[in-house]
């Protein structure tokens, strides 16, 4: 038993790794830039271009945005090995549709991307006092060009930069050899020599100063980082959000197995009969219901003053300090009524159909026949002798209620205004708040995972003849 | 293979139709497939045909044509609101209304019994309005449409990549599948090739709205690489030493992890961040997610098959592993298949039906039943927003369950 549990969580390794990348993977395909997110608002409401490049580096740093993403990385040869230091994530946008569209030399690049950001620092000063309206327009002809990359719109905004500076002889003497320099540089790039460097895959080692090493650590140590919308711990969050999850769940699965079991078991012994097929036909179609048609009806319908008001529709209730227990938990029965009952009756069905099937499957088999020749009671046959034996597939069951119980009544949560991990995870993506959306994907992965496993290694326990499978499996490989 | 192939349809057309439920449940399966198929006709905006300035029309007609990208409005008509014109002569769908189309004279929630201000009966809102005035039948029947079409292509995907992985993981098990050493790694070379071209260098060239061509043309790139590297190799390489790859165990490490990863969440969390909503996305997620049942059930049978005695005499007789596998041993194993695809595409037309209702990656101007069902939730008081698409929802995920149901109940009987 030890043996096996030892090789089976080491299996758990490579899963539990891929999932990280899949997380970290998604976190980095994210819309948005984190950084800019976190920025503060500048004070006294005016900030010049030069001190936001400086707050962004500053919290770049913090937060790692300056290193690589994973421990190599692979490019095509026409990027440098410093593509990430560039910053804001916007400008290395940029800088890489850039460089698809001018690939044959860095230098020109690097020269013409360089200017055009010491031309934004410079007219974006804050102690400039020209003519309002030409400068916002020049601020915002650099702007555009920040996010330009293909030729023609490039050339279009450079004429209409200078033609702007050639308006205004006090802004020209200001900047026009830098607007100049620009368009030189510009013209540069477009001449380079031809090389086929873009086509030419590039193998770079990082070592461990890279993006994903310290998400990991920071996520081994317990830390799942901030919640950008309410600068909340996301630990804290989903700490409040999954005690109600945990007890909506747990008290659904509850009723259902205990509902389910006395009728599946009964439904098997009456196998054959008119009850049997009636009673499979109901489940068939509970099983169809779907669970968030089922909850909306019910809310419309028994929540509402203009139909039949008989439950709360919202929330969990409130219980006041001094409420006796009783009262504490009558309040919390008539709240969770509803959402628990739409949660039960699937799983119920499921699981009725699935004790029933292997009740009756065992109640045909050999030893079966046996207790009953031996004159054992109905009773005893049924309880002691073919329901143990029919527990296995709850226990496999099991490694799929453990993940349900978590992730699996998002919409129910939803519509009965639960706080919990599904009410959670909907809000938090509906407000763009991705650290909690990946900490929550992340944490019901791992449980998941565990799930699994805690279903195998009780399935190995209860039947030894997996662990005799497996160890033959092994024996043949 | 035809033969086989054919003989099996034939089988599950027999199952079907041992039992009245399951009759009725491909006659549903027909109906539904015919609204889908006819949406444009059974509820438009447009005329059929009509007849104004003494010239004919065919505007529904005309408006398919468009979609397909095979013809353009006239100028005049680009923005017509066929509607309020008065015709010399005109013939309308039975449901005159599109999905998206408001009526001002009937919005805010007009029931289906209450007296509605319309022009005659024609134009009633058999099944009423949402809050804007738009008509509940026609955003049903351009609901099937996407539902239909979300659950079948997304099965379609995840039935293809289940048979591919499922039947080689099954039929070669850890220790038959032997490749020659220099193929698989130009393959693999190839590939990475493929990857770094396909996508990689392409990326930063193409726009947000060309992701299907993007995708395609990356997996192209891949495929093309893998095949051409590896023949190359083969060519050049005179080395003929062989690997044996545990393609069943790299399967089914590759279907645990993905069945460790909790789906729903995962969908919400992917479609959230990809930057334009579309159907086809949810699709590809749906298949990419979704075929470890299909691949399960072919390993499962092929596992059995490949002991058969008519595989073990094409081996004698010497068939190639790669062609007894196609022609002979996976005709036997689709049987199940059909049961994962039946109660796949109910799962996939639950899923798409909770994504409207959150209102999360789905387009927005999408009509579908998930999106009536969340209309209702802001109006307590229209019971019919809540009833029709809900039920919609059911009968279909029934229909789905049931041909399922048949199947495997003919497979294991």
């Amino acid at each position: 038993m030890l043996r096996y549990s030892l090789k089976r969580i080491a299996l758990l390794i490579p899963t539990l790794l891929v999932v990280s990348l899949l997380v970290f993977g998604l976190n980095q395909c994210t819309p948005g830039d984190p950084i800019d997110q976190k920025m503060p608002p500048p004070l006294n409401g005016v900030q010049s271009y030069e001190e936001y490049l400086e707050t962004y580096w500053r919290l770049a740093k913090e937060e790692g945005q300056d290193l690589p993403f994973f421990y190599f990385s692979i490019h095509t040869a026409a990027y440098p090995d410093t593509l990430h230091r560039i910053l804001p994530l916007a400008d290395q946008a940029n800088v890489r549709r850039l460089i698809g569209q001018f690939p044959h030399d860095w230098n020109h690049t690097q020269a013409y991307y360089q200017q055009l950001r010491t031309l934004r620092i410079q007219f974006n000063r804050t102690d400039l006092s020209f003519h309002s309206d030409a400068l916002i327009e020049v601020r915002n002809q650099l702007e555009r060009l920040s996010t330009q990359y293909q030729p023609a719109e490039i050339a279009n905004s450079l004429n209409l930069l200078e033609e702007q500076l050639l308006l205004d002889s006090a802004l020209f003497a200001f900047g026009g050899k830098g607007v100049t320099q620009l368009g030189q540089n510009f013209t540069e790039l477009q001449e380079a020599p031809f090389s086929r460097k873009k086509y030419l895959p590039d193998f770079h080692w990082n070592g461990v100063q890279n993006q994903y090493h310290r998400w990991l650590s920071k996520i081994a140590s317990g830390d799942l980082g901030v919640s950008t919308i309410t600068s909340q711990d996301v630990s804290e969050k989903i700490g409040n959000a999954i005690s109600w999850t945990l007890r909506l769940n747990l008290s659904a699965i509850l009723i259902a197995y205990l509902l389910a079991i006395p009728l599946g078991v009964y439904a098997a012994l009456k196998a054959g009969t008119g009850f049997e097929r009636q009673l499979n036909l109901a489940l068939f179609f509970l099983y169809a219901l779907p669970s968030f048609w089922i909850a909306t009806m019910l809310c419309q319908f028994l929540t509402n003053p203009e139909w039949i008001n008989l439950f709360p529709s919202m929330g969990v209730g409130e219980i006041g300090p001094e409420a006796s227990w009783l009262e504490g938990f009558g309040v919390r029965v008539h709240h969770f009524f509803l959402p628990v009952f739409c949660m039960v009756y699937g799983t119920l069905a499921f699981v009725t159909r699935q004790v029933r099937a292997s009740m009756v499957a065992i109640l045909q088999s050999d030893f079966i026949r046996t207790a009953k020749a031996k004159g054992l009671s109905q009773r005893q046959v049924l309880w002691k002798h073919a329901f143990p034996n029919a527990l296995f597939p709850l226990i496999t069951m099991f490694g799929s209620l453990l993940p349900r119980a978590i992730a699996g009544s998002i919409i129910i949560e939803q519509i009965f205004n639960i706080p919990g991990i599904g009410l959670l995870t909907i809000n938090s993506i509906v407000s763009k708040d991705w650290p909690v959306v990946y900490a929550l994907l992340l944490l019901t992965s791992i449980l998941t995972i565990v799930g699994i496993l805690l279903a195998d290694l009780l399935y190995a326990w209860a039947d030894p003849r997996v662990q005799l499978n497996q160890q033959k499996q092994g024996a043949h490989g | 293979m035809g033969n086989s192939v054919h003989k099996i349809r034939y089988k599950i057309l027999e199952r079907i139709n041992r039992r009245r439920s399951w009759r009725w449940a491909k006659r549903g399966l027909l109906f539904l497939v015919f609204i889908a198929i006819f949406a444009n006709f059974l509820a438009n905006d447009k005329p059929y045909f009509c007849k104004y300035d003494n010239q004919w029309y065919a505007p529904v007609f005309k408006a398919v044509a468009v979609d397909l990208g095979i013809s353009q409005w006239p100028p005049d008509q680009a923005n017509k609101r066929w509607k309020e014109d008065k015709y010399q002569w005109d013939i309308w769908p039975p449901i005159p209304y599109a999905p998206n189309q408001i009526d001002l004279y009937n919005n805010r929630y007009t029931s289906p019994f209450s007296s509605q201000k319309v022009k005659n009966w024609r134009h009633r809102h058999w099944l009423g309005t949402d809050d804007l005035g738009r008509d509940v039948m026609a955003g049903m029947i351009w609901g099937t449409r996407i539902a239909l079409i979300i659950g079948i292509l997304s099965m379609l995907l995840a039935g293809i990549i289940g048979i591919l992985l499922g039947s080689l993981a099954g039929y070669f098990g850890n220790h038959d599948l032997r490749l020659q050493r220099s193929r698989v790694l130009g393959g693999f070379f190839g590939a990475f090739l493929g990857l770094y071209w396909g996508f990689l260098v392409r990326r930063p060239l193409l726009d947000t709205d060309q992701e299907i061509s993007y995708f395609a043309g990356g997996v192209f790139f891949i495929a093309a690489g893998s095949i051409l590297c590896s023949w190359l190799a083969e060519k050049t390489f005179s080395s003929k030493k062989q690997v044996t790859i545990p393609i069943d165990t790299i399967v089914m490490r590759v279907i645990e992890t993905i069945n460790s990863i909790p789906g729903l969440l995962l969908l919400l969390s992917i479609v959230a961040i990809v930057p334009k909503p579309s159907i086809f996305s949810i699709i590809m997620i749906l298949g990419l997610l979704g075929w470890t049942g299909v691949a399960r059930f072919v390993r499962g049978e092929m596992l059995q098959i490949r002991s058969l005695e008519y595989i073990q005499a094409a081996k004698v007789l010497g068939v190639s592993p790669m062609r007894s596998l196609w022609r002979h041993a996976l005709p036997n194993a689709l049987g199940p298949v059909y049961i994962a695809l039946a109660f796949g595409i109910s799962g996939a037309i639950l899923i798409e039906a909770g994504l409207s209702f959150l209102g999360i990656g789905m387009p927005a101007d999408t009509a579908s039943w998930g999106k009536l069902l969340r209309f209702a939730r802001s109006a307590p008081s229209a019971w019919w927003l809540a009833i029709f698409p809900g039920m919609a929802i059911f009968l279909t995920v029934t229909i789905f369950n049931l041909l399922g149901e048949a199947i495997s109940e003919g497979e294991n009987g």
